[in-house]
């Protein structure tokens, strides 16, 4: 069954110029966008950046949108998560590096997570996450892709984003709850 | 599925079976009927981790912002009322310069009929050539 892209009527209509598709376009991804650079960021500046580029791409990319390929909303995402790596690696942020398994608490100072409101405590955690865990975090959980999108947008089996999902919940877990920085 | 299977399914997708994948919802209805509270106390384990994970909120674009991204997008609208407009001022211009070649061509053609009149003429000619002279000057 071809599943319909709720996304793809505006496209046609964006090329045109069509205020209204502009608008509706820009109500519908704009928060996704920023929710996302915030998460994969957790700064304000860079994910407006993100959010930015990546509508000059929907606007430039609109009038040759073929449906039945990828479905948009992953497509924008696949641009904002490149972005995303860009800004990492400007910051020299290991993108790659998948090797930390387990994130010992010890290692964070402890004002970095006490004494903060606890919405600033889990985006605090969630930038220690290695980037891999954090971005398969982001997608399944925040994003609420399914397992197989999420999985298609990080180009691995759901296999490997099962091992990175889980380990993300295992270091937030222990970032946040074990280390009594939260009170779960 | 069997309880650790169970256990492990949820420290990868959380506590909120809406969220897993379809196919593993399925499995866990016959799992319930016989571990009910076992099922309960894990989801609830973790449903600890979800509501902190919940608790980052992110604060929504202001207006500015989406005002500027609704401004750049391409005005393609404003690209077709150019062309409107291009292809409008040719076709006046066509229209003018054919209105033009055939007034032209009629006084031409008045021109050429009056020259056909017999030479001893009423004079019509030069009276016409002199007023269209002055007028042309004025």
């Amino acid at each position: 069954m071809i599943e319909l892209d709720p996304d793809a009527d505006l496209l046609p209509r964006i090329a045109k110029g069509e205020q209204s598709a502009i608008r509706e376009m820009v109500a519908r991804k704009l928060p996704r966008l920023i929710a996302l650079g915030m998460r994969m960021l957790n700064d304000r500046g860079d994910a407006e950046d993100i959010a930015q580029e990546t509508f000059m791409r929907i606007w430039k990319h609109a009038g040759e949108w073929e449906t039945g390929q990828a479905k948009f909303d992953t497509w924008m995402h696949r641009v904002a998560l490149n972005l995303c790596y860009d800004k990492l690696r400007i910051r020299q942020e290991p993108v790659e590096d998948d090797t930390v398994d387990q994130i010992d608490p010890d290692l964070i100072p402890e004002d970095r997570l006490a004494h903060r409101q606890q919405s600033d405590q889990v985006a605090f955690a969630l930038s220690m996450l290695p980037t891999r865990q954090r971005e398969a975090l982001v997608l399944q959980y925040y994003q609420e892709f399914s397992n197989s999108e999420a999985a298609n947008l990080m180009n691995i089996s759901v296999d490997a984003l099962e091992s990175l999902l889980s380990r993300a919940r295992r270091n937030m877990r222990t970032m946040l709850i074990e280390s009594g920085f939260v009170k779960g | 599925m069997t309880l650790e299977r169970f256990k492990k399914l949820t420290e990868i997708y959380g506590a909120n079976l809406q969220s897993w994948p379809k196919q593993h919802r399925n499995e866990i209805n016959q799992l319930s009927e016989t571990n009910f509270a076992q099922l309960r106390e894990i989801l609830d384990s973790e449903a600890k981790l979800d509501a902190l994970l919940d608790s980052h909120r992110i604060m929504p674009p202001d207006r500015a912002f989406f005002d500027q991204l609704v401004a750049s997008a391409p005005q393609a609208t404003r690209k077709h009322e150019r062309s409107w407009y291009w292809l409008t001022g040719v076709s006046f211009a066509g229209i003018g310069l054919a209105s033009a070649l055939a007034g032209a061509f009629c006084i031409s053609l008045c021109i050429s009929a009056l020259m056909t009149q017999p030479a001893e003429g009423t004079g019509t000619t030069s009276e016409l050539i002199d007023f269209e002279h002055e007028w042309i000057a004025s």
